[in-house]
């Protein structure tokens, strides 16, 4: 406490002390994420967090790096906040850590508007950001479930994807240049430009890092034009396993549709009432293009892209995520979705088994999944647990073990968007060798010498 | 306490925060707890463990309703936060809801009847003038001041008559000023405990002031402390009732409880505003 207590003296003495909080009252919006285990605890009474001391708010970059210069002469660990929408207890704050609340630093605007780059800060909330592009005719495309809520330094920090990222990526695809607050290389600038060969990729070292290696303070984020034409379809098949398979055709064949979802039976039902297994997609373009690419489309399925109807109620209810949870809650169950990738030489196979072994376990009410992220190579597949939350001890990482182990047995990785956080830091071990575990643990001691970054157990 | 309040505040603890980024008070102060889904698990926990030490925290709330707007649930946070404010500051029923957006017909609107300006309304009202009564963060304030100390119950009847005296008197600084400097007189009985709101632009009593006179024990929520809640409150305000403004403009007389918002008022409608001061 003494070591906090100086650090505090030294962050009022340099940045004045209305960027610090300390009230109860005000740091009770730090003391978890949206990782459901601990909503559902918090939900039904059993939530007791280790309830964060201080939370600072730097208003600029400048201020970021002198907190964590602070926070490393006086040892203590900086836990970053942005939107507070991660589902993985990533942003949980740590003994005797103090928070850095990245929100203030709310500035964008163009960068190079002839070269459609936006520049945002850490704190910008991603749909004021789509908002005001569309006003002018332009879109990130980025939509992921946390769209209303998140913020952009949180999105590039968890490696965020969205909902249309089979035409327009995850936002690695959309980060051009970035700014890092360190404590050991003051301001890292990574300037926006198209593309870079100069020696290895420090974007992509910092995207996905989880507030390991520094804060991300600014983004350079490519824009693009709001497409002309956006066509909704569904297709309705007997089976997942059939579903999945046209999807794959879809993707292989070249031009996908931008927006695509596989859901199994049980999600057919539950999410849009509907029997067998559905696909629903958006394909979005020039008109004229939309209309030859749908064309292409029907002719690798042989047969014709469905009606719209189930697509736009799912557009129109997307974030809406209220009601089912409130529901699952006041029946006395939890859920939980963790999110794997898989080649597709073996997708249908790890989810037939992961569905089987998942629904063996008593406590689990029910398993799900859909597959909504697509490549070349395989999909996404997102599975929803449903369990008794007075089973939560014995059930909870039993079903994580499950997945985790079942998609790399099966070539797969353990995470696809939803990162690390602190919960799945135990399966790293699956998803790299000892040597490769070494490397990473490694390259976080040479960036974090001090241990200032959050969470010490990848060191 | 009250269990359908709670049932507002779990769903709110339930949610990830699909309203946050609306919320004006949030955005402005970026202080954490004003977002309403943090607000849901403040009031889940005032309630359910009587954390009253973390009360104060509703006071980030301007009960605007954008977060309403945003909800997919249309979760009404903004009315069970009133009403927890109501529970624990002991607010009487007889104050005055804040501001409810109520269709009228083309003649008539009225928005709100806060009581400063009520006697203003009720004149107008009786001439067929349609009223657009603009509230404020400030007014409501006020009213939560008057709540808490307790109002005398012939303060109506009384109130008319000063009305009627303030209209009388041009150097009068603001209806408000004068309004607080009445109700800040020395009741026949003192109250056991005052709430102070004091703040704004109105030049309201200050705290040891209105100590000194009740001479009893005091909790202030110095709301000037934050002055950006005040300036949220009044953007909110300003701009959710533009568009409604703008619709009805036509017979629509226009008033506004105090210079502020009539400015920005003004300024956003390109529109002359009175105020009480300048009504005669």
């Amino acid at each position: 406490m003494t070591l906090l207590r100086d650090f505090l003296e030294d962050v009022k003495a340099l940045l004045g002390e209305d960027k610090i909080v300390t009230d109860p009252w005000l740091l009770i919006g730090y003391e978890r994420d949206y990782w459901p285990l601990a909503v559902a605890m918090e939900y039904t009474g059993k939530w007791d967090p280790e309830p964060p001391k201080v939370a600072v708010l730097p208003t600029n970059e400048e201020e970021v790096v002198q907190i964590l210069e602070l926070a490393r002469r006086h040892g203590i660990p900086v836990v970053p906040y942005a939107g507070g929408t991660g589902v993985l207890g990533g942003a949980l704050p740590l003994r005797d850590s103090v928070i850095l609340d990245v929100s203030p630093l709310d500035d964008y605007g163009w960068h190079d508007k002839d070269s459609m780059i936006v520049y945002a800060e850490a704190g910008v909330p991603l749909i004021d950001l789509e908002e005001w592009l569309n006003s002018q005719g332009y879109t990130l495309r980025h939509f992921p479930q946390s769209y209303p809520t998140a913020l952009i330094g949180g999105l590039i920090a968890t490696k965020s994807i969205g909902q249309y990222s089979t035409g327009y990526g995850g936002i690695e695809d959309i980060v051009l240049g970035l700014h890092v607050a360190t404590y050991n290389y003051g301001l890292v600038r990574i300037p926006p430009v198209p593309r870079r060969s100069v020696l290895w990729s420090l974007k992509h070292l910092y995207i996905g890092s989880e507030g390991h290696l520094g804060i991300i303070t600014r983004a350079y984020l490519q824009a693009r034009k709001i497409p002309e034409c956006s066509v909704p379809f569904s297709l309705r098949y007997n089976s997942f396993k059939e579903a999945l398979h046209s999807a794959m055709k879809l993707v292989q064949q070249g031009t996908p549709p931008e927006l695509l979802r596989v859901y199994d039976e049980l999600e057919s039902q539950s999410m849009l009432g509907e029997s067998g297994s559905l696909i629903i997609g958006v394909i979005e373009g020039p008109c004229n293009e939309v209309d030859a690419r749908i064309s292409v489309m029907e002719n690798t399925l042989g047969r014709g892209l469905g009606d719209s109807e189930p697509a736009l109620r799912w557009l129109e209810e997307r974030f809406n995520v209220i009601p089912k949870i409130r529901d699952l809650a006041e029946m006395g169950l939890a859920f939980d979705t963790i999110e794997v990738a898989l080649p597709w030489s073996t997708a249908y196979t790890a989810y037939k088994e992961t569905i089987e072994k998942l629904m063996e376990q008593e406590g689990i009410i029910y398993a799900s999944a859909h597959a909504s992220h697509f490549y070349l190579s395989g999909a996404a597949i997102y599975y929803t647990i449903v369990f008794e939350l007075g089973k939560l001890a014995s059930v909870y990482n039993k079903a994580w073990d499950i997945i985790e182990e079942t998609s790399s047995r099966h070539r797969g990785t353990i995470s696809h968007h939803h990162g690390i956080g602190v919960h799945r830091l135990k399966w790293l071990r699956l998803e790299y060798d000892d040597n490769t575990l070494r490397l990473l643990k490694d390259l976080k001691k040479l960036l974090d010498p001090d241990g200032v970054y959050r969470d010490e157990s990848i060191k | 306490m009250d269990q359908d309040l709670l049932k507002v505040f779990e769903t709110c603890l339930l949610c990830p925060g699909i309203c946050n980024n609306k919320c004006p008070v949030y955005r402005k102060t970026h202080l954490r707890t004003a977002a309403p889904n943090v607000l849901g698990r403040l009031g889940t926990r005032i309630i359910r463990e009587n954390r009253i030490d973390l009360a104060q925290g509703l006071r980030l709330c301007v009960e605007c309703g954008l977060c309403l707007d945003a909800c997919p649930v249309k979760n009404p946070l903004p009315s069970a936060i009133q009403g927890l404010k109501r529970i624990i500051y002991k607010v009487p029923e007889s104050v005055p809801e804040p501001i409810t957006l109520l269709e009228g017909d083309e003649k008539i609107l009225i928005v709100s009847s806060t009581m400063p300006a009520q006697w203003i309304i009720d004149e107008l009202r009786e001439q067929g003038v349609g009223v657009l009564y603009l509230d404020s963060y400030e007014a409501r304030e006020q009213r939560a001041l008057y709540g808490a100390v307790g109002l005398p119950k012939d303060f109506k009847e009384k109130y008319k008559i000063y009305c009627e005296d303030y209209r009388l008197c041009p150097e009068a600084p603001s209806g408000l000023k004068l309004l607080l400097d009445y109700d800040i007189r020395p009741p026949k009985k003192p109250p056991a405990y005052t709430l102070l709101l004091p703040c704004g632009e109105n030049g309201q009593a200050s705290y040891e002031e209105a100590v000194n006179v009740y001479g009893t024990p005091s909790t202030t929520m110095d709301t000037c402390g934050i002055p950006d809640l005040y300036l949220a409150g009044y953007e909110v305000y300003t701009r959710r009732l533009l568009k409604k403004i703008k619709e009805r403009r036509k017979g629509l007389f226009y008033l506004s409880p105090d210079s502020f918002t009539a400015k920005v008022l003004g300024s956003l409608l390109d529109a002359p505003i009175v105020s009480p001061l300048s009504y005669r």
